[in-house]
């Protein structure tokens, strides 16, 4: 356990923004918070990063949290020196940790790809530019834990790939946890391991990436030379299969073995020329659970 | 805290607008001195120009003094732009995620500030006592006392400045506080006027009338005649000026630093350096309106009125004291705000 938040509560005024929250993040996840606007996730991260503190509840953290640097973070919008360069705002995060200058400085900005953005000032930058700086200030100092609020917003399409690749290489090559929240759902089941769904203050599910790919029945979708025969066949031996037509295809409902189906079609000298399965994604699970709170 | 410490002079260093004000600060003096030798040179017309040592230590404060005039002044503009510019950017909350408290971070913005305060006094009274002793005017510290008294202005600027530190970082919009600041700085000279024109308490009065009493018999007259009416000392405006000399630093501009238009009288007498501060209502014309009290006793009996008149070594320390207590003041309340606020 890197991070274990039990019964957090965040009150403005008369409104209850977090009504008893518990989470528990563990060391390598990337955690992904999964919820619709006002749903209290950036309220969670400014907990977590020591921005806020909650009105109740308490966390604990499974690192020395009073040493400077072992969170960085990305929360709501970049925090930077308008007026300075990037590489000056990198150092100004420096200063900030206590680190000496050094060479590491222009290999951070080499990793976020803003290395020839030379005096030019931060204020300057795109949308896109001032989030990758951004992610660069947040991973001074080799941070335990990331928290990164919508860090792809506003990317281009190869930025939010360099970013997602950034990421998962922080993660596994550096053993970086990182709690992430994105409105791009896609995006999200690509980079994170374990998600928490938050909806009006509440924690109402967290799972893993497993528990989401195995939460519906899987579904492979087979096209053939002869669907009519390799359906009966399928039948025959004891897979539920069903013929679906235009353009034909045999699908196979549950997890099945490719090899035996493979084995089947190759006796019976059927062609397969596509097979694909199908697993439950985020945007499908996500709406099952908030929806399912939501009628509940 | 050593950190942020490091980052805010840093980022002064880094920033071109405080060397800017720095460099016009020690600039001022300068011209002031050049300005005046100038005008010299014309009315001397090349004769020889001979200055006496009273002259020469009133000029040499004349020259160094004013900085507390315009450093408030630059600083009410500066401090509250530059500090908000950590809440417009939002680098404050790199601050608070890198780990570091509140007490740090308000500290360290207070402790920098301060410090960029005092550089700027500094600055001004070296070239201001550099430019001096090359003029023509030469420079008089008075043994080194007039840097002592020097000092008292810097730390009431000190405290100053911690106010205007104290509201950048409690006030988000970085407008407000510094509306806030230019509005306090304004106010200088008319709380100033205000507060020593009430600096006298019952006590002084008591001893003036003894004395007044004194010499009206003296003089043949018979002082139950002439009594002194002290409802008309300790009126409304009593009771809203004294406790504003008593409480703050205000009154230091008028006890202080010496108009410009008395160099233009330009005789030995009314250009002294003096050794001590006239406390008493009685020289004010505006005093003697209100009072319709005649003027009976001159500067040499007023000088024998307990409290009348006070050694600068005492105005000082009662300064320096009431600087300390205000930062104190400023410090502790700005940091019971800042505590509890949303940094976002």
């Amino acid at each position: 356990m890197i991070l274990k938040a039990t019964g957090l509560c965040k009150n403005y005024g008369s409104k209850q923004i977090l009504k008893d929250v518990n989470i528990t993040i563990n060391k390598g996840d990337i955690y992904g918070l999964v919820g619709r606007n006002g749903a209290g996730k950036t309220t969670i991260m400014r907990i977590m990063t020591g921005l806020q503190v909650p009105t109740k509840g308490n966390i604990e953290y499974g690192y020395e949290r009073g040493r400077l640097g072992t969170t960085g973070a990305l929360v709501e919008l970049p925090s930077i020196y308008a007026n300075k360069s990037a590489e000056e705002n990198i150092k100004f995060q420096y200063l900030n940790l206590g680190l000496k200058f050094d060479d590491s400085i222009k290999e951070l900005l080499t990793l976020v790809g803003l290395e020839n953005t030379g005096n030019k000032k931060a204020g300057k930058f795109s949308l896109g530019m001032r989030q990758r700086l951004g992610i660069a200030i947040a991973m001074v100092g080799d941070p335990e834990v990331l928290v990164l609020d919508e860090p792809i917003n506003g990317l281009d399409p190869q930025g939010i790939i360099e970013v997602r690749d950034l990421l998962i290489k922080l993660n596994r090559e550096k053993g970086i946890t990182i709690v992430i929240s994105s409105h791009i759902l896609s995006e999200l089941s690509k980079l994170a391991t374990r998600f928490g769904f938050i909806e009006d203050g509440k924690m109402i599910r967290e799972c893993t990436s497993y528990d989401i790919e195995h939460a519906g029945e899987k579904l492979m979708i087979i096209k053939s030379s002869n669907v009519q025969e390799f359906n009966a066949l399928l039948n025959a031996n004891g897979f539920k299969s069903e013929l679906i037509s235009n353009p034909d295809k045999v699908t196979i409902h549950g997890e099945v073995d490719i090899i035996d189906i493979a084995m089947i079609a190759k006796n019976a000298g059927i062609k397969i020329t596509d097979l694909r399965t199908v697993e439950t994604d985020l945007e499908e699970f996500y709406v099952d659970v908030v929806g399912g709170m939501n009628h509940g | 805290m050593v950190e942020l410490l490091k980052f805010e002079f840093y980022r002064l260093y880094k920033s071109k607008l405080s060397w800017i004000i720095l460099g016009v600060m020690a600039l001022l003096p300068v011209l002031a001195v050049v300005a005046l030798s100038l005008i010299v040179l014309y009315v001397s017309r090349g004769q020889d120009f001979e200055i006496e040592a009273e002259q020469s230590r009133f000029l040499t404060w004349l020259f160094i003094s004013y900085f507390y005039k315009w450093v408030p002044m630059v600083l009410a503009l500066f401090i509250p732009l530059f500090v908000g510019r950590d809440y417009r950017d939002g680098f404050i909350r790199n601050k608070l995620t890198a780990g570091h408290t509140r007490m740090q971070i308000f500290g360290a913005a207070v402790i920098s500030k301060a410090t960029y305060a005092a550089a700027l006094c500094i600055a001004y009274i070296t070239t201001g006592l550099i430019a001096s002793f090359i003029s023509p005017f030469g420079a008089d510290i008075n043994g080194g006392e007039m840097l002592v008294r020097a000092f008292s202005l810097m730390l009431s600027v000190i405290a100053t400045s911690v106010l205007f530190t104290v509201l950048a970082l409690i006030i988000k919009n970085r407008a407000v506080p510094v509306i806030l600041s230019v509005l306090f700085v304004m106010s200088f000279g008319v709380a100033s006027t205000l507060a020593t024109t009430f600096a006298y308490d019952h006590a002084m009065i008591n001893d003036y009338e003894r004395i007044r009493d004194k010499k009206i018999d003296k003089m043949g007259y018979d002082p139950d005649e002439m009594e002194l009416d002290k409802d008309k000392f300790f009126n409304f405006g009593w009771y809203i000026g004294h406790p504003i000399f008593v409480m703050t630093n205000a009154g230091m501009q008028d006890e202080f630093i010496t108009g410009t238009t008395s160099i233009m009288i330009l005789n030995a007498e009314s250009l002294q350096y003096s050794d001590e501060i006239p406390r008493h209502p009685f020289n004010s014309l505006v005093t003697t309106l209100v009072t319709q009290e005649m003027n009976f006793l001159d500067e040499k009996d007023l000088k024998k009125v307990d409290g009348a008149y006070v050694s600068v070594g005492t105005v000082e320390l009662q300064y320096n004291i009431k600087s300390v207590l205000w930062t104190a003041v400023y410090f502790g309340a700005g940091y019971a705000l800042f505590r509890k606020k949303n940094v976002f």
